[in-house]
């Protein structure tokens, strides 16, 4: 069963970690763009 | 290089899809969260122990269906390469979803062989074993972190998404070669000594099939929204890409000075 | 076509011949691995004699990604690459003529890689047909395939680390088919080599073509 158990943690901490991750630098990346304020050079 | 405040409008289907594709995706990922979430406790509480593996079968339930969203993910990249090589369908849009995709296949492709391994070591006592599907699937994520590799080392955005199309596409091309080899490698090996709990077994536990069903459809609603997370995040970066060359080339201009630009302007690497 | 190819390939033989790195490094690197096997091996006459399909096959492999560096770092001085480029050669000539030049260097290797291994794991050649006939499938697959991703890492600083990771799993089917194909020939009774030529040339056949429909686009990208 411990077996069991590893494995499901293997699973959803590396998806959990990996989908904070992005998200993370998602939101980085929106606030230092200033994405949707007209701060576009032509 | 111009830069956009908005990408240009999507005609049609796609279009609406695109436009909704914000609430489209919080929905796909919640329900997927729930659907994962069903998935641990249908699959670590409410169903029965298998009469041959025990609690392993356990194991049932994360494992082949990470194994199928690896191989949906490598699918998607090649399909995407394809169109993007196709003049008529060329678009950033297809580079974008290659590379999402294949970044998350290779996190869920080295899952795959997590769990497998963590698998096979209580069924056959060692951690690895060189069977077909094993075999395959590592030679799968080394073809892929070589695409990914190879992505990162490209800085021109227009040769790095034709270079990783071709790469994409020839990999891609490669696994069905590679699986019809290991194949053939290793039935000469050993019988066919696939795990099957109870799947010959017409009287399957119904609990057991529904929970199987339940995850495969979690995990693949959880691969579409991180596909599309990263599709977004690939967007963002494209355009931080962008603007950095941008602020360069005004510093350089800038730099130039009222002289004039007798100095060029040389940005990028190669 | 079939001329110009000749032309590119000729221009890198003469080239292989000129500086001799294939003769002076490249096979002296592969019978040094042969003889590192044996090392690692603990100087198993038996078991190196079982591997030595599989051993020869893998020894083959690396030196062909040292083959592949070497094609395409010819051509990294002077600009030879642009002059390439605008010489109005058709690039699938020029994916011929350099994979050819591959495929000839790496069966000269493989010959006198087999008198290495017949000398050193005391290994017997038996079944020429079976032996050479996967071997020549083999080198198509392997020039082709090392031409393609060669092209793709030639232009890159990284090339040297990155040209390894991307084409060895890539051919890892070629390794495996070539290594039962000759361990079916060499040691009598090991099964039937048939499906694994059956491989080969499936293989040769896909990487040929997708070296004639790709290598020209990635010729313009580097």
């Amino acid at each position: 069963m411990s077996y069991v158990i590893a494995g499901y943690s293997v699973v959803f901490a590396t998806l959990g970690a990996y989908a904070g991750w992005m998200l993370r630098r998602r939101r980085r990346l929106s606030r230092s763009l200033g994405v949707g304020s007209g701060r576009w050079r032509p | 290089m111009t830069a956009l405040a908005h990408p240009p409008p999507h005609p049609g289907p796609l279009g609406w899809l695109l436009r909704r594709s914000g609430v489209l995706l919080r929905v796909c990922g919640l329900v997927a969260l729930a659907g994962l979430g069903a998935t641990v406790v249908l699959g670590l509480w409410l169903t029965p122990q298998d009469r041959v593996m025990g609690n392993l079968v356990r194991l049932l339930y994360v494992h082949p269906p990470v194994a199928w969203v690896a191989y949906l993910a490598f699918g998607v990249t090649a399909v995407a390469s394809l169109a993007y090589l196709w003049p008529r369908t060329r678009a950033p849009f297809w580079d974008r979803l290659a590379a999402a995709s294949a970044e998350v296949g290779v996190v869920f492709c080295a899952l795959t062989l997590a769990t497998g391994s963590i698998w096979g070591r209580p069924t056959w006592g060692v951690w690895w074993t060189w069977d077909a599907r094993l075999t395959t699937t590592a030679l799968l994520l080394a073809l892929f972190v070589g695409y990914l590799a190879l992505r990162r080392v490209t800085v021109d955005p227009d040769a790095r998404a034709r270079r990783s199309a071709v790469a994409g596409l020839v990999a891609s091309a490669d696994v069905p070669i590679v699986h019809m080899s290991v194949l053939w490698w290793q039935t000469l090996h050993q019988a066919p000594t696939v795990l099957r709990p109870g799947f010959g077994d017409p009287t399957l536990a119904t609990p057991m099939a529904w929970t199987l069903l339940v995850s495969f459809v979690a995990f693949t609603l959880a691969y579409v929204w991180l596909v599309g997370n990263r599709y977004r995040l690939a967007v963002l970066e494209a355009r931080q890409e962008d603007e950095g060359l941008q602020l360069a080339i005004a510093e350089r201009l800038a730099e130039a000075g009222p002289g004039g630009g007798s100095r060029p302007v040389t940005v990028g690497v190669s | 076509m079939l001329r110009e190819a000749a032309l590119v390939a000729g221009k890198d033989l003469r080239i292989e011949l000129r500086s001799r790195v294939g003769a002076q490094q490249v096979a002296p690197f592969a019978l040094v691995v042969l003889v590192l096997f044996a090392i690692a091996f603990d100087a198993d006459h038996a078991l190196l004699q079982q591997a030595s399909a599989g051993l020869f096959w893998v020894a083959v492999l690396l030196a062909a990604v040292l083959a592949v560096q070497r094609s395409f770092a010819v051509e990294a001085s002077d600009a030879a690459r642009d002059g390439l480029r605008l010489s109005g050669l058709d690039p699938a000539a020029v994916f011929v003529g350099k994979a050819a030049a591959i495929g000839l260097q790496l069966a000269v290797l493989q010959v006198v890689l087999a008198a290495g291994v017949v000398v050193l794991y005391s290994s017997a050649l038996r079944d020429a047909p079976v032996v050479i006939g996967s071997a020549a499938l083999a080198t198509v697959g392997l020039a082709a395939a090392g031409t393609l991703y060669g092209v793709v890492a030639a232009s890159l600083g990284v090339r040297e680390t990155l040209l390894p990771l991307l084409l060895l799993p890539v051919v890892a089917p070629v390794l495996l088919s070539a290594s039962k194909a000759w361990q079916a020939a060499l040691v009598p009774g090991s099964g039937d080599p048939a499906t694994w030529l059956r491989v080969l040339a499936v293989f040769a056949v896909v990487y040929v073509a997708a070296g004639f429909l790709f290598f020209g686009s990635l010729l313009e990208e580097s």
